[in-house]
C-alpha cells in the first residue's frame, strides 16, 4: 500500500480490514450509481406496470392515487421525523385509527369540524407524547416502547368502539358529516384539499427539520447523541419531540383517512403501518446520501401509492402487497449497506 | 528514590525468549514504527516506556497479530515465527491483557478465562476442569474472589486480576501486560506487583508497558525505551536512573513549541470547594483566576476527567459547591453549565464532540444556534459568515464552511470543537486532553488560541497526560491522584521528572495518608445488592399480581385451571424462547411472531392434506429455520440491524401467509387427526403434552445455550463484543446460530400452535404473540440471576404473561383490553431493566 500524497483525508487512522485508498474515485462512481439505482429502479417499475395497463399513468388514475397517498404522505413524514433522529415509531397506524375512530364519533355526534381536527392531533400528540417520555426520558428503547403503546391504544379503541364497531359517516344525514367529509372530498381551485393538506405538512416538516435550531439538534442527535449533549443539545427534549411529531401526524392522518373514506372501523390503518416504513426506507435509498429525510420520505409514499394502485390494476392482492413492500425494505437496507461501505 | 534490588536480577545468560529486529509499521500519512528492535531474556520483567505516540500500542499489537509487519523479523525462542492474527499469537504461547481489559460483565470468572478456548468434555463444557484450572490461576496471583464471581460483580483491580488468571490459565510463555495499572488506585496497584513478581517466579516471561516509571523501576529488569516510532535504547534497570529513562523518553528540546501565556491574574473565575463525585473525586478544592491556566496533572483513573465532567454537568457531583463567576455550577446537565460560562473540550474527539458527516459550518455552530437564530430559525447567512471568520481565525485548513469534519486530520477537527466555543465565548474553558492524536503544526495553533483565551479575560482549566505541554504552559498545576489534589506547583517550579513522580502518588507524606484513604473506601459492590433488590422485587410483584387475581378469581388457582394456563401459555412460551436466543447474541428478532404464524397456515393445510406428526414437525422446524437463515444472512451479510432485517421480514411473512391461506381459515377436524390435535391439547395424565414439549425444548436451549461452547460465544457476543472479538470468537458465525435456532423453535411453536387452535385463523397475530414473547423475554431477564436473557426465566415469564390474560378474564374483565394489558406489561418490563441507565432509547434504524 502507497501513501496517496492526493487523497484529501489523511489522518493517521489505523487501518481497517479494507481501506484501500485508491479506489477512491472508483467507489463514488459506484455510490453515485447505486444513488440513483433506487430512483431508475422505481422508475423501471413503473414503466413496467404503464406498458402492461396502459391506464396507470392516465390523469385521472394519477390524481386518485395522489389523493390516496396524501395520507401515507402524512404518516410517513412523521414517521421520518422520529426515525432521523434514530428513534422508531410503531404505534402510528393505531394511534392514527384511535385518532380517526374518536374524530367520527364526535362528528356524529354533532362536533364542530375544526374541534373535531383539533382533538384528533391531540390525541396524537399525547401518544406520541407517552412514547417520548418513555423513550426520551426513561430510557426504553423506540421499538419497546412504542409497540407497547401501540397495543395499549389497541385496547383503548377496542373499549371505545365497543369491540370494533365501524362509525359510518357515509350513512349519516349530509347536515351532520358535511363539513367533515368535505376534508376528503373538496377541492381548493380545483386542486383536492386532503393533497393541499399533505403538501403542506411536508413543507413544514421539511422547514422545521432542515431550518430550524430543532431540525439541526436533530441531526446532531442522529449523528452522535453522546457528542450532542456534550455540545449542550438538549438531547432528551429534542428526541421527544420527535415522538410528538410522530403521534401528532398520525392523528392528523387519521382524521384525513376517515374524512376519506366515510366510515372508521379499528383497524383500518394498519396496513399504512408497513407502507410508511417502505416509504421511508425507499426514500432514504433514494436520497443522494442514504439518510431519512422529509422530502425524499415523500418521494418513498408516493411511489409506494402508485405501486399498491399498480398492483390492484394488474389484479395482484394483498398478499403481494405485503410480500413486496418487506421485500423492498430488505432490498432498499441491502442497497444502502452496500452505499455505506 | 528506589533502585531496583540486586536479587530481582535475572542473569543475563538466560538467553532471549523473544527477538524482534527492525520492525517497521507505516500507517497512510506516517510511519508508526521504524526498525524497532525488541529483545526479552527468558524470566524477565521487561518494560516498554515512550510517551503518547512513542509506538508503544503498535508494537504491542505487531506482537499479538492486530496488525501485521511491514518489515522486520520476529523470533520466539530462537525460531522464525510469523503472526499474522491474534490467533497465531495466542498459539505460540502470547499472552495479552489490556488495560481496562474487556471482560463479559455477565458471565463468571471461569467462563471469562475460557472463553473462546473452552475445554469440553463429550461435547459440552467441561465446567469442573475449567473452574479447577481457573481456581489455581487465581490461587497463583493470590487472588481473593472464587472463579463463581460474575464479572460484574469484580472491582476493576480484581477485574485485572481476573484477565492476568485467564491469560495463565494458557500456560504463555509470554504475557504482555499493557498498562495493567491505569486504572488502579496505589493500593490496588501494589497488589497487582505482587501478582507479577509471583507470576514471573512461575517462569512466565512479562513484557510491560506502563506510563508509571516509578512502578518499571521497582519491577522490570530491563526497559526499552521508543520515541517517536524508533527504539532508543535499552536500558538495564540495575545500572540506570529514572533520570536516563526520562531523558531518553523526551529527548528533545520541547520549549519553542509552547508559546508562553503573559496575562496577569485577574478575579477568581472558578471557585470549587471540597467537590465529590463518588468514589473519582473526593474532596477538591481549586480556583482558577481570570487571565490563569491552571493545569491538572492526573494519571489515567485520577479523577481528573471526572472532576471536569462534573463541573460541566455531564457528571454527577456528590458532594461540595462550584462557582463560575458568581454563580453556581456543576451537574444538571451541560446546558445548563454551558449557559453558566462553563465550555467544555472533551477528551475523546471521535466520540464525545465531533460530528464527522455534518458540515463544519455546522459543527461550529451547533452550541450557539440560540444566538444565531431567529425565533428558532437558523439565520443561514449569519451562521456561515461566523463560522468562516472562525475558521480563518484558527487557520483551519479546510476547502470552506461546507467540507465535512471527518475529512478533516485531527488537528483541524480539534480547531473546529475549540471553535465551537470560541464562538458561544465562556468564562470558563476546560480542556480535556486537546492536543492528543494532533500534529505539531496544529498543537501550537491550539496553544496559542488558550493563550488568546485567557488574554481575553477568561479562565482555563487544562487537563493533559502529556505534562510537558502542562509544565510549558500552565501558571499552576495541581497534581491529582485518586480524586486528590497532592501538590500545586507554579510555574518554572517542577521538572518532568518531579511531576510525573508526584502523579504516580510517589510524594511520600501524601501517598501513605491515600492508601489508608483508598481502605476506609467503602467496598465497590453495592450494585450487588441493588440488583437482587431489583430481582426479588420483580419475583414478588408477580407473585402478587397472581394473588391478587386467585383473590379476585378463585377459579383461577385450582390445579386444573392452572394446567390450563400452561397449555395455553405454551405456544407463547416456546415463542420467547426463539426470541431468547437472538436477544442472547444482542440482536432482536421480530418475526418470530410471523414465523410461527405462516408455520401453522401451512402445517394447518398439510395435515388437512394428510401429512403425518412426525413429518409435520420437522417441516415446521424446516420452514422455520429457513426464515431464521434468511434473517441471520441479512443481518450478517449486509450487515443490516437486526431489528430492521426482522421487521423487513415479518412483513414479507405476512404477505407470504396471506397468500398461502388465501384469506381463509383452515380448520383440521378431530376425525383422523386426534394424533395431531393431542400435541396442543392433549394430556399425559394430567400434564399437558405442549407443557411437556415446552420442557423438553427449554432443556435442550439451555443445554445449547448455557452448556456449549457455542452457547457461551452467543451470550459472549451479545454481553460484550469487544471482549469476543479479543478472544477470537467470531460474532458473525455466532449471529448467524442465534437466527438460525430463533428460526428453528418458532417454527416448532407454529406447529403446536396450528394444533392447539385445530387449524389456522387468517387473522393476523404476529405482532400479538411478538408483544406477549417480549415481555416474556424481558420479564425472564430481570428475573434470572445473572439479569441475562435466560431461557428458562423466559419460559417461566412467558407462562406468567399468559396466565394474566387468563386470570384477568376470569375476573370478569373483557378480553377488549387484554392488548392493552399485554403492552402494559411489556413497557413495565422493559422500564424495569432500563431505568436505572436512562440512556436516550435510540435503535439503530439502518
Amino acid at each position: 500500500m502507497s501513501v496517496q500524497a492526493t487523497a484529501p483525508s489523511a489522518p493517521a487512522r489505523p487501518p481497517g480490514p479494507s481501506s484501500s485508498a485508491g479506489s477512491d474515485r472508483a467507489g463514488t462512481i459506484v455510490r453515485h450509481l447505486l444513488s440513483s439505482s433506487t430512483l431508475i429502479g422505481m422508475l423501471a417499475v413503473l414503466v413496467v406496470i404503464q406498458f402492461l395497463r396502459p391506464a396507470f399513468l392516465s390523469w385521472g388514475n394519477l390524481n386518485g392515487v395522489l389523493i390516496q397517498s396524501s395520507v401515507l404522505v402524512v404518516l410517513a413524514v412523521g414517521l421520518a421525523v422520529v426515525m432521523s433522529m434514530r428513534g422508531l415509531d410503531l404505534s402510528i397506524a393505531q394511534t392514527a385509527d384511535l385518532a380517526g375512530y374518536v374524530a367520527a364519533t364526535m362528528v356524529l355526534s354533532g362536533g364542530n369540524v375544526l374541534v373535531v381536527i383539533i382533538v384528533a392531533v391531540l390525541i396524537g400528540l399525547a401518544a406520541g407524547g407517552i412514547n417520548g417520555v418513555l423513550s426520551a426520558y426513561l430510557g426504553v428503547p423506540a421499538i419497546v416502547s412504542t409497540l407497547g403503546l401501540s397495543f395499549i391504544l389497541q385496547a383503548v379503541e377496542l373499549v371505545v368502539s365497543d369491540n370494533g364497531k365501524p362509525q359510518q359517516l357515509f350513512s349519516a344525514p349530509s347536515e351532520v358529516t358535511g363539513n367533515f367529509l368535505l376534508i376528503g372530498e373538496g377541492l381548493v381551485n380545483g386542486i383536492p384539499l386532503l393533497i393541499i393538506i399533505a403538501a403542506v405538512i411536508a413543507v413544514v416538516l421539511w422547514v422545521v427539520t432542515r431550518r430550524t435550531v430543532m431540525g439541526r439538534y436533530g441531526e446532531a442527535l442522529e449523528m452522535n447523541a453522546n457528542a450532542a449533549y456534550l455540545a449542550g443539545v438538549p438531547v432528551r427534549r429534542v428526541y421527544w419531540s420527535g415522538f410528538a411529531i410522530s403521534g401528532a401526524m398520525a392523528g392528523l392522518a387519521g382524521v384525513m383517512l376517515v374524512s376519506r373514506s366515510g366510515i372508521a372501523a379499528p383497524g383500518a390503518v394498519q396496513p399504512y403501518l408497513l407502507d410508511a416504513f417502505t416509504a421511508v426506507y425507499l426514500g432514504a435509498m433514494a436520497s443522494p446520501r442514504p439518510v431519512v429525510r422529509v422530502s425524499w420520505t415523500v418521494v418513498g409514499a408516493v411511489f409506494v401509492s402508485l405501486l399498491a394502485n399498480g398492483l390492484t390494476l394488474l389484479g395482484l392482492g394483498a398478499p403481494y402487497r405485503y410480500g413486496l413492500n418487506g421485500l423492498l425494505i430488505l432490498l432498499a437496507l441491502a442497497l444502502g449497506v452496500t452505499r455505506r461501505r | 528514590m528506589q533502585t531496583a534490588t540486586q536479587g530481582e536480577l535475572a542473569p543475563p545468560d538466560h538467553g532471549p525468549v523473544l527477538e524482534a529486529t527492525g520492525i517497521r509499521k507505516v500507517f497512510p500519512g506516517h510511519v508508526a514504527l521504524d526498525d524497532v528492535d525488541l529483545l526479552v531474556a527468558r524470566g524477565e520483567v521487561h518494560a516498554i516506556v515512550g510517551q503518547n505516540g512513542a509506538g508503544k500500542s503498535t508494537l504491542v499489537k505487531i506482537l499479538t497479530g492486530v496488525y501485521t509487519l511491514d518489515a522486520g523479523e520476529i523470533r520466539l525462542d530462537g525460531k522464525p515465527v510469523a503472526i499474522g492474527s491474534p490467533n497465531d499469537a495466542r498459539a505460540l504461547g502470547i499472552e495479552i491483557v489490556h488495560q481496562d481489559h474487556p471482560l463479559v460483565p455477565q458471565l463468571d470468572v471461569t467462563r471469562n478465562a475460557f472463553l473462546g478456548r473452552e475445554r469440553l468434555r463429550g461435547g459440552v463444557l467441561d465446567l469442573s476442569r475449567m473452574r479447577a484450572e481457573t481456581a489455581e490461576a487465581l490461587k497463583t496471583i493470590g487472588a481473593r474472589f472464587s472463579p463463581d464471581t460474575l464479572a460484574r460483580d469484580l472491582t476493576v483491580a480484581e477485574r485485572m486480576q481476573a484477565a492476568i488468571a485467564a491469560a495463565l490459565t494458557q500456560q504463555p510463555k509470554i504475557l504482555i501486560l499493557d498498562e495493567p495499572t491505569a486504572s488502579l488506585s496505589m493500593t490496588e496497584a501494589e497488589k497487582l506487583f505482587e501478582v507479577i513478581r509471583s507470576v514471573k517466579a512461575a517462569g512466565v516471561t512479562i513484557v510491560y508497558i506502563s506510563h508509571r516509571l516509578g512502578e518499571i523501576t521497582s519491577l522490570a529488569t530491563h526497559v526499552t525505551v521508543l520515541r517517536d516510532g524508533r527504539r532508543v535504547g535499552m536500558l538495564s534497570m540495575a545500572e540506570s536512573s529514572r533520570q536516563d529513562m526520562i531523558r531518553m523518553m523526551v529527548g528533545r528540546d520541547l520549549s519553542q513549541l509552547y508559546p508562553r501565556n503573559h496575562t496577569p491574574a485577574g478575579d477568581v473565575v472558578l471557585d470549587v470547594k471540597d467537590w465529590h463525585v463518588g468514589d473519582h473525586v473526593r474532596g477538591v478544592d481549586l480556583t482558577v483566576r481570570r487571565g490563569e491556566i491552571v493545569g491538572l496533572a492526573g494519571l489515567v483513573g485520577s479523577g481528573c476527567s471526572e472532576l471536569a465532567l462534573s463541573i460541566f454537568g455531564a457528571d454527577k457531583p456528590t458532594g461540595g459547591t462550584a462557582t463560575v463567576a458568581g454563580q453556581a455550577v456543576g451537574g444538571h446537565g451541560p446546558r445548563r453549565n454551558m449557559r453558566r460560562g462553563v465550555a467544555l473540550v472533551p477528551e475523546d474527539r471521535r466520540s464525545e464532540a465531533v460530528f464527522e458527516t455534518l458540515t463544519l459550518r455546522e459543527n461550529i455552530s451547533l452550541s450557539n444556534l440560540g444566538a444565531w437564530s431567529t425565533g428558532g430559525w437558523v439565520r443561514r447567512g449569519r451562521e456561515r459568515r461566523e463560522a468562516a471568520r472562525l475558521l480563518d481565525q484558527l487557520h483551519v485548513s479546510a476547502t470552506g464552511t461546507e467540507q465535512q469534519v471527518g475529512e478533516l486530520s485531527g488537528g483541524n477537527q480539534q480547531k473546529v470543537v475549540i471553535g465551537r466555543w470560541l464562538a458561544r465565548g465562556a468564562e470558563l474553558y476546560i480542556f480535556d486532553e486537546p492536543t492528543a492524536g494532533v500534529d505539531v503544526g496544529s498543537k501550537v495553533e491550539i496553544y496559542r488560541q488558550i493563550n488568546d483565551l485567557v488574554a481575553g479575560g477568561a479562565g482555563v482549566l487544562m487537563i493533559s497526560s502529556d505534562f510537558d505541554e502542562l509544565r510549558e504552559l500552565c501558571d499552576r498545576v495541581l497534581v491529582v491522584v485518586e480524586g486528590k489534589v497532592t501538590r500545586e506547583v507554579a510555574y518554572g517550579e517542577a521538572d518532568l521528572a518531579q511531576l510525573t513522580y508526584w502523579a504516580a502518588g510517589g510524594d511520600d507524606a501524601q501517598a501513605k495518608a491515600d492508601a489508608a484513604d483508598a481502605r476506609a473506601l467503602p467496598g465497590h459492590r453495592p450494585l450487588l445488592s441493588r440488583m437482587t433488590s431489583a430481582r426479588s422485587v420483580t419475583i414478588s410483584a408477580m407473585i402478587l399480581i397472581l394473588l391478587v387475581i386467585g383473590v379476585m378469581a378463585p377459579n383461577f388457582l385450582q390445579p386444573g385451571n392452572l394446567l390450563d394456563v400452561l397449555k395455553q401459555g405454551s405456544v407463547t412460551s416456546l415463542i420467547a424462547i426463539a426470541l431468547t436466543s437472538a436477544l442472547a447474541v444482542g440482536g432482536f428478532d421480530l418475526s418470530v411472531g410471523a414465523t410461527s404464524q405462516l408455520v401453522a397456515n401451512v402445517t394447518a393445510g398439510a395435515v388437512i392434506g394428510g401429512m403425518a406428526v412426525p413429518s409435520s414437525l420437522v417441516v415446521g422446524v424446516l420452514i422455520g429455520a429457513a426464515v431464521g437463515l434468511v434473517n441471520g444472512v441479512t443481518i450478517v451479510l449486509l450487515r443490516v440491524p437486526s431489528f430492521v432485517a426482522t421487521l423487513g421480514m415479518l412483513f414479507l411473512l405476512m404477505g407470504v401467509t396471506l397468500q398461502v391461506n388465501g384469506g381463509l381459515t383452515r380448520t383440521v377436524d378431530v376425525n383422523g387427526h386426534v394424533a395431531f390435535l393431542s400435541l396442543g391439547q392433549g394430556y399425559i395424565g394430567p400434564v399437558p403434552v405442549a407443557l411437556v414439549i415446552v420442557a423438553l425444548v427449554s432443556l435442550v436451549m439451555w443445554i445449547l445455550l448455557k452448556r456449549t461452547s457455542w452457547g457461551l460465544r452467543l451470550y459472549a457476543v451479545g454481553g460484550s463484543p469487544q471482549a469476543a472479538a479479543i478472544r477470537g470468537v467470531s460474532a458473525r458465525r455466532l449471529t448467524l446460530l442465534a437466527f438460525l435456532l430463533s428460526g428453528a423453535v418458532a417454527g416448532l411453536a407454529g406447529v403446536i400452535q396450528a394444533s392447539y387452535s385445530s387449524g389456522s385463523t387468517a387473522s393476523d397475530s404476529s405482532l400479538g404473540v411478538l408483544v406477549a414473547a417480549l415481555s416474556a423475554a424481558f420479564l425472564g431477564s430481570t428475573i434470572s440471576a445473572s439479569r441475562e436473557f435466560d431461557v428458562v426465566g423466559t419460559a417461566i415469564a412467558a407462562m406468567f404473561v399468559s396466565g394474566v390474560a387468563n386470570g384477568l378474564i376470569l375476573t370478569g374483565l373483557s378480553n377488549l383490553v387484554l392488548p392493552g394489558v399485554q403492552g402494559a406489561i411489556l413497557v413495565a418490563a422493559v422500564l424495569v431493566a432500563v431505568i436505572r441507565e436512562r440512556r436516550l432509547g435510540q435503535v439503530a434504524v439502518f
